[in-house]
């Protein structure tokens, strides 16, 4: 699977691949804030995008807002510290996938790639 | 790490400190946010290793007009220790107390408005500082002795960190993070300010940290 990490914290890039693991089965890209991650996802096309919201230069509703925009299929998770009510229901409205609260759990994050990985099988 | 020849925090270090304020700091916010029912915007938080003497300087290069700020100031000690400021920009105290209505008509008719305005925003420094504080710390798992907090202007408190708080030829490790009211007047930062003495202790708890993911 194809799987772009996407926040500004290179500790929480670092955390969410170890938890994903298989790094064999799986090929990453990262990027630092909202711009990137946009400008990555048109080259690197990801099977699923893991993104937290708050990020400087653009943070995460803006680059899901944008990705979902030119790629309505596209599957985000939102990995947020960010668990306000609000962030959520806005980060769904704009058409996240999932929305998981940080600090990352593993079950979490198996329990969502394992759904990804249905949902991706479903559109084949 | 042996302390007697490293006296700042790496950049992965800095890094992760940055990752856990954000993760205290986010938790702190949720319960309030859902409390006042308002959306909380919160900007990414920062961490550097600061000379304390170039402390005021770093504050001012953050916070436009320091001077006309109101802070809430509160001292922790124990494993590690230091001091949180947070400062709600001008004008902000006069919003929050319309936020908090029902506390204006409750004391309304005991206190005058400029009371009511310190009141709210020690209690809301209060409960911010102790949450971020309190998660970060256990986090850490640090144990921590917290003084009764305290209200000032900005121009005040900078004549007393300068004269008081920090012995001027040491580093302080840094954090900062901003926050405004959606559709309100109410705009914030909070620092955290540790004392060099806590880098060991500091140092030791993102080691342990990192180990919890199998990080390096």
């Amino acid at each position: 699977m194809k799987i772009l990490v996407v926040d500004d914290s290179r500790t929480a890039r670092l955390i969410i691949k170890k938890i994903i693991g298989n790094e064999s089965k799986h090929e990453f890209a990262d990027a630092s804030n909202g711009k990137e991650a946009i400008e990555i996802f048109e080259v690197f096309n990801p099977d699923i995008t893991l993104m937290d919201l708050t990020m400087p230069v653009m943070d995460g509703f803006q680059a899901l807002e944008q990705i979902r925009k030119s790629h309505p299929a596209a599957l985000v998770i939102i990995l947020s510290a960010d668990v306000q009510k609000q962030a959520i229901s806005r980060a769904m409205e704009l058409g996240a996938f999932k929305f998981l609260k940080k600090p990352p759990q593993q079950i979490d994050i198996q329990q969502v790639l394992a759904e990804t990985t249905i949902e991706l099988q479903n559109r084949r | 790490m042996s302390s007697e020849n490293i006296t700042e925090l790496t950049e992965l270090e800095l890094d992760t400190l940055q990752e856990l304020m954000n993760i205290s700091f986010g938790q702190a916010v949720a319960d309030l946010a859902e409390a006042v029912n308002i959306f909380i915007e919160l900007k990414s938080p920062n961490v550097k290793n600061v000379p304390a003497k170039n402390m005021m300087t770093y504050i001012n290069s953050l916070v436009s007009d320091f001077k006309n700020t109101t802070i809430i100031e509160q001292h922790y000690y124990g494993e590690i220790k230091g001091v949180a400021v947070l400062v709600f920009y001008e004008g902000s105290e006069k919003e929050l107390l319309t936020l908090f209505q029902e506390y204006e008509n409750r004391f309304s008719n005991y206190y005058s408005v400029e009371e009511m305005e310190k009141e709210v925003l020690m209690e809301l420094g209060n409960y911010l500082i102790g949450a971020c504080l309190g998660n970060l710390f256990k986090t850490l798992k640090s144990q921590t002795t917290y003084l009764h907090p305290s209200i000032n202007s900005g121009s005040v408190f900078e004549n007393i960190f300068m004269s008081e708080s920090v012995d001027q030829n040491d580093t302080a490790i840094t954090m900062s993070t901003s926050f405004s009211f959606e559709n309100r007047k109410i705009t914030g930062t909070l620092f955290i300010i540790n004392n060099n003495s806590s880098l060991d202790k500091i140092q030791q708890a993102l080691v342990n940290y990192w180990k919890m993911y199998n990080v390096l």
